[in-house]
Parts: structure tokens; C-alpha cells; sequence
């Protein structure tokens, strides 16, 4: 059996004054690995808090849906009616925090990315933006999620937005998984092939797609480093700050999850 | 990870649309328009010296006077080369030359969503330095505007005085979310497009409907009385 190899880190936009993103991620029975990526909406005035819940809370909702659920056995029928149950017990939560301290839910704005993923299964789950994808046996790229994206740039929704249910969207995939990510909109420009013109319509539209040329040296690196995980993780955070001219200049909040399942462990 | 290069996407860029309503009534004649269109070209080199607001601000340009002028159709900022040459003369028709701005930014809409163009809400900056005047032209309606426009949306609006302009009514016809100062003197011009050429470049790359700190510095403040603007 092999092992998942997990980094993660955060930095800030240039020029705002402190990170809105969260994250977090753990393992369950040693194979399946949790990653969670929340983006506290810029503009909303305790989103950072909002973030740190769907982090932190949804890690809890998530070991113990695990802890009651056989992976295996989920279907994709299941998953996707259970997600709407997990988003509201999160969402009872930001409720909770939003009466305790007299703040209005809406300040506390933020995404929400979720993967769970076995060897061989991969459940997703989002609501609002971001990316989070996936390489098969294949050593082919996918994304596992298609963001929400409102009329205007930066309109999405959150999870404390009205209407919950017709926000969450859930996903499963069954397969052999190589590696996992997700990531917040910070770093989509330089990660995804995002707008894209097509060649025939001339229309833009989204392709949502993992760009090879960004992801497969950053697996190998992973893989064949020999630092320990907090050495790798500073370097990480250095790379999202300037890792490319790029990233230096991004003004939003930039975070990623990212997994290397290496058999050979 | 300093070893580490990674090649990075190549992604089209959404688009900010932005358009100037520039006033050349008679009394901007001389200095004034002369700093309006040295500012204007200013604004250009700033917007196209930068790699990411070349490819997304697009601006457009109405000048009036009592006819209303598109001097500058909808385009992307790429050089400094481009850009008209206003000359002063004739009454102050706002109220019309912003329902041009205001049928410029819905045209331009439905532009991006026929080709599903991702898109910022459009600004529109109004620079006068008298009051609305002339033939059929009324403040009130010219707020009523404004305030619907913002309510519902469609667009931003940034009005700014200079000289001997109205302050009272640039007050009176702003909305809710709208930016309204007065500029220190003809003389600050420069430095006011300068600090616009700097908001509209961080509006272009701000995301999450954040709100952009438009804040001059201490040193380079073209407004009266407003250490803060917003």
C-alpha cells in the first residue's frame, strides 16, 4: 500500500493586508486524505473567521460523515443528497457564531472546496469559486469541480448565502488517483486553463482544466523532495507569494491543497 | 522550491470597462483642458505600461460641451498614441452626455454577454468644473440616473469637480456607492489622473467584489478636504 504526501500553504494578495483564505487537511484510515479550501470573501468583514470555520468545522463534519459512512459504499445518488445535510450542520455553525457574537451570517462570507479522496474514489464538493482537480492513472488532468461564476467578475456565492441548497454542488469519481488539489481563485490564472476563446464560436468560455505544464513539475517536486513537511511547506508558501511573475503581482489571497499518492512508500 | 519552474497558463483576460465623461464647456478653455488632455494621455501610458491592466481596462471616452462627443470608442489602453485631443467651447449638457455613458456601458454589456466575456461592473467618471446647463437638461432626472443605475447595478459612478464646479450638485446626483471630490485646483489635474490611472488599475485585478482602497497618499492628494475618498 502507498501513502499520500500532502502539502499546503497560503499567502496573501499583494497588497491586502492580511490572508482571507483557509485551509486544512488530514487523513482518515491512513488511505483517505481530506483537503478543504475556504475563501473569505474580500469584501464581507469577518470572512477570515467564516473561512476558519468552514475549515476547521467542516474537517469535524466530514471525519465523522466518514466515521459513519463506509467511503466504498457511497454512491454518487448518496453523496449527493448527503451534501446538502453536512452544508446545512456547517452552516448551523456559522448561525451559532453569528448570534454569539451579534454578527451579521453575510460578514462572515466564504467558499467552500472539499475533496475526499481514497486511492481509487474521489468525492468533491464546492460552493462558489475556486478550482480542485485531480490526475488519473492516465497521468491525465482533470478538474473535479466547475466553480460559480455570477454575471460580473468576482460575483459568486457562499455558504452563507440564501438558498444553500441550490449552491452546493457534489461530485464523485471512481478511479485510480494520483493526485489531488484544490485551490483558491488566486491562483487559478497561472494553474487553469480558465477563459478560453474558442476557435470556431470565437466565444469565450470556461475549459476548467488543470494546466499540465504548472502542475506536473510541482508533483515531481513533491515527490522527489526529501524535506521535512514543514521545510517543504515554507517553501511552498514562498512559491504561491513569487513563485512566478504572476503570482508576485496577484492581488487576491492565494492557496492551494495539494497530495501525491507515491506507491512506492 | 527555489529550483522549481512551472510554466503558467495563458487565460483570456476579463474585461473592466470604463468610460471618461470629460466636460469641455467653454470655461475649461486654456489651462484646464490643455491639464485634461495631458492627464488623459497620462492615464494611457500608466494603464498601458502595466501588463494586466492592458489587456483588461477598456475605455471609452464621451467629451461635451452642448454637443456629446465619443471621441473614444470601447478599446483596451495598449500605448499612450491613441488618444483624442479635446478643445473647449459651448454649453454643459451632463445630464445628456451621461445618458450617452450610460447607453455606452449597456451596448457594451450585452457585448460581453453575447460573447461570454467575463466582465467587472463598468465605471463611469464624470470631470466637470461647472454645473449642468443648457436646453433640457435636468439634475434631478441626472440623479435619478445615477442612484438607479447603482441601485440596480449597472454601473459605478465617480464625479469629480474642479475649478469653479458645483459641488452641491455633484453631491445631490450621486447614489449610494458613488465617489464624489473635488479636485484641489486645475493644477492638481496631473496628479489627479495619476491617482486615477492607480484605482482603475487596482479595480481591474481586485476580485471577490472586494472593495479597492482608493485612498491618495499624503503626498500626492488631489483633493480638497478628503484624506480618505469612498
Amino acid at each position: 500500500m502507498g501513502k499520500w504526501k500532502l502539502i499546503a500553504a497560503s499567502s496573501k494578495g499583494n497588497g491586502h493586508k492580511e490572508c482571507q483564505d483557509s485551509f486544512a487537511y488530514d487523513f482518515f484510515n491512513e488511505d483517505i486524505v481530506i483537503t478543504i479550501v475556504a475563501d473569505g470573501a474580500g469584501s464581507y468583514s469577518h470572512s477570515k473567521i467564516g473561512a476558519r470555520i468552514v475549515t476547521k468545522v467542516g474537517m469535524q463534519i466530514i471525519k465523522k460523515y466518514l466515521n459513519d459512512n463506509e467511503l466504498l459504499s457511497i454512491t454518487e445518488e448518496k453523496w449527493k443528497k448527503d451534501v446538502l445535510f453536512l452544508m446545512e450542520e456547517l452552516r448551523s455553525y456559522f448561525y451559532k457564531v453569528s448570534n454569539r457574537f451579534k454578527l451579521n451570517i453575510k460578514s462572515l462570507a466564504s467558499t467552500v472546496i472539499i475533496n475526499i479522496c481514497s486511492p481509487n474514489k474521489l468525492l468533491a464538493l464546492n460552493i462558489g469559486d475556486g478550482r480542485a482537480g485531480y490526475l488519473s492513472n492516465k497521468n491525465e488532468w482533470y478538474s473535479s469541480i466547475s466553480p460559480y461564476h455570477g454575471e460580473e467578475v468576482g460575483q459568486t456565492v457562499f455558504i452563507t448565502s440564501d438558498n444553500l441548497q441550490n449552491n452546493v454542488r457534489a461530485y464523485l469519481y471512481e478511479g485510480e488517483f494520483k493526485s489531488i488539489f484544490s485551490l483558491s481563485d488566486g491562483v487559478e490564472d497561472v494553474a487553469f486553463e480558465c477563459l478560453q476563446e474558442d476557435v470556431v464560436s470565437k466565444k469565450i468560455y470556461d475549459k476548467n482544466l488543470p494546466f499540465e505544464g504548472f502542475f506536473n513539475p510541482l508533483i515531481n517536486y513533491i515527490k522527489e523532495s526529501k524535506k521535512s513537511q514543514e521545510e517543504l511547506e515554507s517553501e511552498f508558501e514562498k512559491f504561491l507569494m513569487n513563485g512566478t511573475p504572476e503570482l508576485e503581482l496577484e492581488k487576491d489571497d492565494k492557496t492551494m491543497v495539494i497530495g501525491v499518492y507515491d506507491e512506492k512508500i | 522550491m527555489e529550483k522549481l519552474r512551472v510554466e503558467t497558463a495563458e487565460n483570456f483576460q476579463q474585461k473592466c470597462p470604463v468610460v471618461f465623461v470629460l466636460d469641455r464647456s467653454g470655461s475649461m478653455a486654456g489651462e484646464p483642458i490643455n491639464e485634461v488632455n495631458k492627464g488623459i494621455v497620462a492615464f494611457a501610458e500608466n494603464m498601458s505600461a502595466d501588463s494586466i491592466s492592458k489587456v483588461r481596462v477598456e475605455l471609452s471616452i464621451i467629451a461635451y460641451d452642448n454637443n456629446i462627443d465619443v471621441v473614444r470608442e470601447f478599446a483596451t489602453v495598449q500605448t499612450n498614441v491613441d488618444m483624442p485631443t479635446l478643445y473647449a467651447g459651448g454649453l454643459t449638457h451632463t445630464e445628456s452626455a451621461m445618458i450617452k455613458a450610460s447607453e455606452l456601458v449597456e451596448e457594451r454589456k450585452a457585448y460581453y454577454k453575447a460573447n461570454k466575456i467575463p466582465y467587472y461592473r463598468p465605471y463611469i467618471i464624470l470631470l466637470t468644473d461647472g454645473q449642468t446647463y443648457g436646453e433640457n437638461q435636468s439634475v434631478t432626472r441626472l440623479g435619478e440616473l445615477i442612484k438607479n443605475a447603482e441601485k440596480n447595478k449597472k454601473f459605478q459612478f465617480m464625479g469629480f469637480g474642479v475649478a469653479d464646479a458645483n459641488m452641491d450638485e455633484l453631491n445631490s446626483i450621486k447614489g449610494e456607492t458613488s465617489i464624489v471630490a473635488k479636485i484641489a485646483g486645475v493644477d492638481s489635474l496631473a496628479t489627479f489622473f495619476t491617482w486615477l490611472s492607480s484605482s482603475i488599475d487596482a479595480l481591474s485585478k481586485s476580485g471577490d467584489n472586494e472593495e479597492v482602497d482608493m485612498t491618495p497618499d499624503e503626498d500626492n492628494n488631489p483633493f480638497i478636504q478628503t484624506a480618505h475618498v469612498g
